[in-house]
């Protein structure tokens, strides 16, 4: 039994199915980054990813390729945290976006400074063919039929082990609750009544997997392939990424992609300044 | 300190007994009441030394709210930086700091990155300066005559330097945007220049000195204007061309106050924070992150160490200082060891004659032929010079560009880039004029005219506020004589000209915390702030303006009978109507396009003003992904003509106003 909430983040790959054939299930860099670069054409870029610092979303992509690898932001207990990665971890996780860029081709360099901004945007737009997002992107291609029309779901590309990212932070509101409206009107400010519609019906909410069911089966190959991502979905680290994309990962992307950095040379760089992240995680 | 100097000698040394006019009403009202030539002495000198004590407490009366403000929210803010550069802690949580001496400063040269921030100031300092230096220059000679139309053409030229960062920025990336803009159109493939680490800078300063050059076209065509005719005559009496003229006449003529504003310019610029925050936010690969950028992105993107951005600021103010000593050191050096007797007897006949330079910069704007003056020659011609014809284009290119898109039908996404409109449609128009992101507001964004309004009473507001509290406070500097009032005056005005040389940056995070502490992070905060930040400018401009203006009419009224303040509103303020407009013209611009307070200051989105709330549209993801190009050009448009309208309206007084000491950088 499969469930997805509102606010929902759990990860997998969409893709212009009208752009590339079937993908490959479970798929590695070589099969993700062949099939990729098969979607590249004038103006027209096929994968895309954050890179941007201060991106406050692009930890969610990044941290299933860690996952992925064999790290983890931190390990250990509160206070005395460790670092979860080591250069081999992170040569590994580097390879792979130097590989999407250098070796298939399948982006622009431009993508080093890209936010969620621009991955959303050019997808939606039509100018990106696949980029690693939550559900909910197909209600805001709505604007754009053909987009909309052509959305795909395929898994994340593993880097040895299949991962991907889940997040809740769903509203329920109580079958019982006398405020019903007031916590309707809540979502509606928030924005989210389009989601909330989706997953869990109006109506009262209870055990979540269990409203949520038949909404994905009733949109098998959207929802229901994200759904299925939740068998491998991993949580996040007990630390806060962003002192560890802002001052570690970003930046080394961005020196891979805008510089052609060998990824081995970027791993030993990083493990200098990582301790620094890790101090200040500590506190 | 030239700057000083410059003030105070513009200021007539007046008597205690000549130049108080409430002093001299009480000595004349005394004269009449007395009852005869003999014994009166003593009675009159205390009728006098009354009438100064009344006509002191008046005047400190006036300069109360000034000082207040300046001192509160310019001074105070300043040496509570400086106390914050001291301590550790977080932005948000300032009360539980600790004390760490001068840990900030260590951690700064400390941080391997210091270095190359430090680098990207001065290529954005520098980088600022030299190429709007020379456009401007150009620029104001080839606007340096009269034509029908040159006004036309003036506003023209003007307009990208009243255009909000946000608006002109944005449009800037909508021209170069790789996949729908000009290069793609033409068949280019220049990639991304924002986030190419070879292209970024070239790029960054070209869209500068497109906003910025008109800042010395300005000044340097009041200096032009200046130049008496008859030093051309002599050149052509002695067989000299226009090479000649330019050299032995034209350069030395400005070589003062091209000084002067280069290092104004340079101050502006080395600190300078919208272009590079909005436009690359410090990357590619920190390729554009300067002092500034990175002071902000400590103290509220990320980290939140208000102690070591405070004590970033203040080692970017040092950097700065020592630059502007050494620039200053060393060109002193190169004119003594070259020995440039002739250009200096030029420099110091101009100079005579046109007053120095920072007398040219605050000179009452009676004494000026502004930019935008119908006085430029008596005689007009009837063709536009092609120069200045260039020099428009130039900066309408964009522009005409939106115009171009904003009548486009094309959809978004790739291959469809072109220059101009292939079927002509007013669909962009309708649709973004009725959208919801204009007058209901979206998911994440409130309605765009709501940030309008805000604008709209903020700029009454400020101005009003500027106007009132510059106007009472630079007459009273002006006016104010006696020990205590020399000592008030100069010491207040020691200080205006001090304060006006802090880079911004260095208050954003003192007035941040302050005004949370107050309750202050709204409008009502913002308002006050920016009253006060516009001051010490406004407050040295009415001075040497009230300094130069005759006092005759006030003696008059003090005589009749009419009080101090009455004299003010009825008599000073209504000859004063050409330099409150030239503030109010520059405040009103100014509080207009004013951005990182804005953005730094107003929590509430709905709230905010229309610059950081049409930023924050612009990033987000109904704009992202609903906007179609044209419709993104008609966004951008619609504030472009409303700057437009206002500078049409006031380009007199706005251009009075920066010669006056206004930049930008």
């Amino acid at each position: 039994m499969y469930a997805l909430a509102s606010g929902v983040n759990c990860r997998a790959i969409v893709y212009r199915r009208d752009w590339a054939e079937t993908p490959v299930e479970g798929w590695g860099v070589q099969e993700f980054g062949e099939w990729a670069a098969s979607m590249v054409g004038p103006n027209r870029y096929a994968f895309g990813f954050e890179a941007k610092t201060g991106d406050g979303r692009g930890s969610s992509n990044v941290l299933p390729m860690l996952w992925s690898a064999g790290g983890n932001t931190v390990v250990g207990e509160p206070g005395a945290f460790e670092l979860g990665f080591d250069a081999e971890v992170l040569t590994t996780m580097y390879q792979f976006y130097y590989d999407m860029v250098h070796t298939y081709g399948a982006t622009t360099t431009d993508v080093a400074t890209w936010g969620w901004e621009e991955t959303d945007g050019g997808f939606s737009e039509g100018i990106l063919g696949a980029y690693s997002v939550g559900p909910w992107i197909k209600s805001v291609a709505e604007q754009y039929p053909e987009v909309h029309e052509n959305i795909g779901v395929a898994p994340l590309p593993n880097l040895g082990t299949p991962s991907t990212f889940w997040e809740c932070s769903s509203y329920m509101i109580h079958a019982d609750s006398k405020k019903q409206e007031k916590a309707w009107e809540f979502l509606l400010v928030r924005g989210e009544e389009y989601q909330s519609e989706v997953t869990v019906a109006r109506g009262g909410l209870s055990p979540l997997k269990a409203l949520n069911q038949g909404t994905i089966e009733s949109d098998p190959e959207y929802l229901g392939v994200f759904a299925q991502q939740l068998e491998i979905a991993g949580e996040p680290a007990p630390v806060p990424a962003q002192p560890f994309m802002n001052n570690l990962f970003y930046p080394a992307m961005q020196e891979l992609v805008l510089r052609g950095t060998d990824p081995a040379e970027m791993a030993e760089t990083t493990m200098t300044q990582a301790e620094a992240v890790l101090a200040e995680v500590n506190g | 300190m030239a700057a000083a100097g410059g003030v105070r000698s513009s200021v007539p040394d007046t008597s205690i007994d000549t130049a108080d006019p409430a002093g001299r009403a009480s000595d004349a009202r005394s004269r009449r009441r007395a009852p005869g030539p003999a014994g009166t002495g003593g009675t009159v000198v205390t009728r006098k030394r009354k009438g100064m004590r009344r006509s002191s407490l008046v005047y400190a009366a006036f300069l109360v709210p000034a000082v207040l403000l300046v001192l509160g929210l310019v001074a105070y803010p300043l040496i509570y930086s400086f106390v914050i550069s001291m301590h550790s802690g977080s932005t948000f949580n300032i009360e539980n700091s600790e004390y760490v001496g001068f840990a900030n400063y260590k951690a700064f040269f400390a941080d391997p990155n210091a270095l190359l921030y430090t680098r990207n100031s001065f290529i954005r300092g520098f980088g600022g300066v030299i190429p709007s230096y020379i456009i401007g220059f150009l620029a104001a000679l080839a606007l340096n005559r009269a034509t029908r139309g040159m006004r036309g053409l003036q506003v023209v030229v003007l307009l990208p330097f009243v255009i909000s960062g946000p608006i002109a920025i944005n449009t800037w990336k909508l021209v170069f945007d790789p996949i729908t803009g000009v290069p793609a159109a033409l068949g280019l493939d220049w990639g991304n220049l924002f986030a190419n680490e070879q292209t970024v800078w070239p790029t960054l300063l070209f869209m500068n000195a497109w906003g910025s050059f008109q800042f010395y076209s300005i000044l340097l065509l009041a200096g032009l204007q200046r130049i008496p005719t008859e030093q051309y005559e002599a050149v052509e009496v002695d067989g000299g061309g226009r090479l000649a003229k330019f050299r032995n006449v034209t350069m030395p003529a400005l070589l003062p106050i091209s000084a002067a504003i280069c290092v104004f310019h340079f101050m502006g610029s080395f600190q300078e924070f919208n272009l590079i925050y909005l436009a690359t936010g410090g990357g590619p690969l920190n390729a554009t992150q300067t002092l500034a950028t990175y002071a902000y992105q400590l103290g509220f993107g990320g980290g939140f160490s208000v102690g070591l951005a405070a004590a970033t600021t203040f080692i970017a103010a040092v950097i700065m200082a020592l630059t502007i000593g050494i620039m200053g050191l060393v060109g002193w050096l190169v004119i003594r060891a070259v020995g440039v007797a002739r250009v200096k007897a030029r420099v110091t006949a101009v100079a005579s004659k046109a007053g120095d330079s920072f007398d040219l910069l605050l000179a009452p704007v009676t004494r000026r032929r502004a930019f935008g003056s119908a006085k430029l020659r008596p005689k007009r011609n009837r063709v536009i010079p092609v120069a200045a014809l260039a020099f428009a284009i130039f900066s309408s290119i964009p522009t005409l560009y939106l115009l171009s898109q904003s009548f486009d039908g094309r959809p978004p996404g790739p291959g469809t880039a072109r220059i101009f409109p292939a079927e002509f449609t007013l669909d962009n128009w309708i649709s973004v004029l009725t959208s919801d992101a204009i007058w209901r507001g979206t998911a994440t964004a409130p309605a765009l005219i709501r940030n309008f309004g805000n604008s709209v009473l903020l700029v009454i507001v400020v101005t009003t506020g500027s106007v009132l509290v510059a106007s009472l406070g630079g007459y009273a500097l002006a006016r104010w004589r006696g020990s205590v009032g020399r000592l008030v005056v100069n010491g207040f005005s020691g200080l205006l000209l001090f304060v006006q040389m802090i880079p911004g940056m260095i208050l954003i995070f003192p007035l941040y915390l302050m005004a949370a502490k107050f309750g202050l992070l709204n409008p009502a905060g913002l308002m006050i702030i920016l009253i006060a930040g516009g001051l010490p400018m406004a407050l040295l401009y009415f001075r040497v303006y009230f300094a130069g203006s005759s006092r005759e009419i006030e003696e008059a009224a003090a005589i009749d009978g009419a009080g101090a303040l009455r004299t003010f509103f009825t008599i000073v303020v209504p000859n004063a109507a050409s330099a409150i407009a030239a503030i109010a013209a520059f405040s009103l611009i100014g509080t207009w396009n004013e951005f990182l307070l804005s953005l730094t200051l107003v929590q509430d989105p709905a709230s905010r003003t229309f610059p950081p709330a049409i930023a924050q549209f612009m990033r987000g993801n109904e704009f992202m992904q609903n906007t179609p190009p044209g419709g993104i050009a008609v966004l951008l448009l619609i504030p472009i003509i409303i700057s437009a309208v206002l500078l049409a309206l006031m380009l007199k007084q706005f251009t009075t106003a920066m010669a006056g000491g206004g930049t930008k950088g």
